[in-house]
């Protein structure tokens, strides 16, 4: 179909239509669950599962390495607990940060005859901020590695996929994939027990 | 499906994967039992033939032993307890190491007795009679129970209706009728689930052990505070129960956690005890681990705070006169751990986890004597050969009886309805 580009006047030559990949719909937990084991020995990487309901085990049918969220957690950690005591440390001990002017050095500030800085008052917060700034990098960096928040996704355009919350099973292999190819796919998903085989557009 | 038990049912109750061969482990066992006899002989005999200083010396090593060998079933029995009232199916084929571990309750309760009548003894022969100002000390082990101790002061007076004896004689007993009571009880129930095969004494356990739990904590909190924590009667802190508990339970599952990859390692329990229970066993010596540091530190940190002096004496004495323990304490019992079991590989590695498990049995050892030792009264402070023999004697008999007790019968129970459950169990996260 030519579309024709009323403001300039002029027509605008037909677009290939680009994919974002292939969804097949499958029957029942079991069935979805060795199709992704056959897709993962396929050598997929850039696929999905997509289930109303949890699957035990299937990050492992599907090849899934673990998550680096932890790793995003020990920084928050780490990051909050020198903060904690570092600020803490300037703040009541007095003390003249080396490099910086004396306008920025801390207070000695008395409380209850203590020494003016102790570890042991330190520690409380110290875990409060490390327990917080863990708890910011572990919800951050789940976000930052799921892609969210995003308003868009292109399987919401079918139909058949919207039912996936409530009684379908999909797999949808996407066109990124390096061993994606548009009829081996669809030939591929079908071969493992996919029916409702569907492209689906950008 | 994958979602299948790792090892089929009828294999992992085959007998050559449960059961031991009949004079199994007695070597090690007797070896165990003998040294153990010997060693607490040995203390016996060094304190009666030292003087004053040394028998209080080998009356407090003798009494960490003691309470070490008293956590043990302490920390399994809660932990039994706790299993049953979570229904936790993944522990199912696990509980009779529990259940042979917390039936030593007894002796554990045995040993405070026998120091009770270890320190009477020692009194006794002692011709040397406690004056303060001179600085002399009858060998006691309780020093409110000595009447030239506790004359002219004020604060025992005031804690007098606490610390008398016969409330403390009396109340012994029901803390140790708290704790026999409900290892016995609960072990006789799973020895007849192995027997007629009904799955109601699952039930049952649950049930009693909701009851036994409350009865549990009431009888800890207060045995810590009567039998430990009076040691030194100035000296109060209302998170001493707990720190006893979390010592007690981080104890209990790093040995039951080191028996089971040591029955593994041993060809047992193939499919009982998988890499996933090992996981699981792992995790919870690392949060108990934490748990004790959170606990210890709170109540180091509010004496700190409030800066009273008759409960800082208690920290400034073990500061100065114990120093490097003071600093093992945090690190070894703490920090290295905590390290050293935070990344998940970590914890499902057998090789690691036994190394750690042991090491925290070790630490757990060198957390009670910190707790008990200082507290004799001697000019002198310092290590003694009686520090060894002493503490080593009660643990090694239990030790010895403990695996006597693994070898006697079915290495996992037969008939727990949660089998299939324990059997596929997987840890996801």
């Amino acid at each position: 179909m030519a579309v024709i580009d009323t403001h300039n006047a002029r027509e605008i030559a037909p677009e290939e239509p680009s994919y974002y990949g292939i969804m097949a719909e499958f029957d029942d937990i079991p069935a979805i669950f060795e199709a992704a084991q056959k897709c993962r020995d396929h050598g997929f990487t850039k696929w999905d599962v997509y289930a109303p309901v949890p699957i035990h085990g299937i990050d492992e049918a599907m090849g899934m390495k673990g998550s680096k969220v932890a790793f995003c957690m020990g920084a928050g950690a780490l990051t909050g607990l020198t903060i904690a005591f570092l600020m803490q440390w300037w703040f009541s001990a007095g003390s003249k940060l080396p490099g910086l002017l004396d306008v920025f050095s801390g207070y000695e500030i008395i409380t209850h005859g203590k020494p003016f800085f102790a570890w042991e008052q330190a520690v409380p917060i110290m875990f409060e901020l490390t327990v917080l700034l863990s708890a910011f990098a572990t919800i951050g960096g789940m976000l930052a590695l799921n892609g969210l928040p995003r308003w868009y996704h292109p399987l919401f355009k079918k139909d058949r996929f919207l039912r996936v919350s409530d009684d379908r099973l999909v797999i949808a292999i996407e066109a990124k994939d390096p061993k994606f190819d548009q009829s081996e796919t669809k030939a591929f998903l079908e071969s493992v027990g996919g029916n409702h085989i569907e492209l689906v557009e950008e | 499906m994958s979602i299948a038990p790792h090892f089929e049912l009828g294999r992992v109750f085959e007998r050559d994967n449960i059961e031991f061969r009949k004079s199994a482990g007695s070597v090690l066992s007797g070896g165990m039992l003998g040294v153990g006899i010997l060693f607490t002989l040995l203390t016996i005999g060094g304190a009666l033939g030292g003087d004053a200083a040394t028998k209080s010396v080998a009356l407090h090593a003798f009494y960490v032993g003691a309470i070490v060998a008293l956590g043990f079933p302490l920390g399994a029995l809660a932990f039994h307890m706790i299993c049953n009232v979570t229904n936790a199916g993944w522990a199912a084929l696990l509980r009779r190491q529990f259940e042979n571990m917390m039936s030593l309750a007894w002796l554990g309760c045995l040993f405070v007795l026998c120091a009770f009548l270890f320190q009477a003894l020692l009194v006794n022969v002692s011709d040397v009679t406690t004056d303060k100002a001179a600085g002399v000390y009858a060998p006691f082990l309780w020093n409110w129970m000595d009447p030239n101790y506790v004359k002219g002061d004020v604060l025992y007076d005031h804690k007098q209706p606490f610390l008398n004896l016969p409330l403390f004689l009396f109340l012994s007993i029901v803390y140790a009728a708290v704790y026999i009571g409900l290892s016995q009880v609960l072990c006789g129930l799973a020895k007849r689930q192995d027997e007629d095969a009904s799955r109601w004494h699952t039930l049952t356990m649950g049930r009693l052990s909701t009851i036994g739990l409350v009865l549990y904590a009431f009888a800890t909190m207060f045995a810590a505070f009567h039998w430990i924590m009076t040691l030194d009667f100035h000296w109060f802190s209302t998170m001493y129960g707990v720190y006893f508990f979390a010592g007690n339970l981080v104890s209990a599952l790093a040995l039951l956690t080191a028996i089971f990859i040591a029955l593994r390692f041993f060809g047992k329990l193939n499919g009982a005890f998988t890499d996933e229970h090992l996981h699981d066993m792992s995790k919870f010596v690392f949060g108990f681990t934490v748990f004790w540091a959170y606990i210890s530190f709170s109540q180091y940190f509010l004496i700190w705070y409030a800066n009273i002096p008759e409960e800082t004496a208690y920290f400034t004495m073990r500061r100065d006169e114990w120093t490097a323990l003071s600093f093992l304490l945090p690190i070894g019992h703490f920090i290295v751990p905590f390290l050293v079991l935070l990344p998940r590989p970590a914890r499902r590695n057998a090789g690691l986890v036994f190394v750690m498990c042991c090491w925290m049995v070790f630490m757990h050892i060198v957390d009670v004597f910190w707790n008990i030792r200082p507290e004799a009264k001697t000019k002198v402070p310092g290590y003694s050969w009686l520090d060894v023999v002493g503490v080593l004697g009660p643990v090694l008999i239990f030790g010895g009886l403990l695996v006597r007790k693994i070898v006697s019968q079915p290495l996992v129970p037969l008939h727990d309805p949660r089998t299939t459950e324990a059997l596929s169990h997987k840890n996801y996260v």
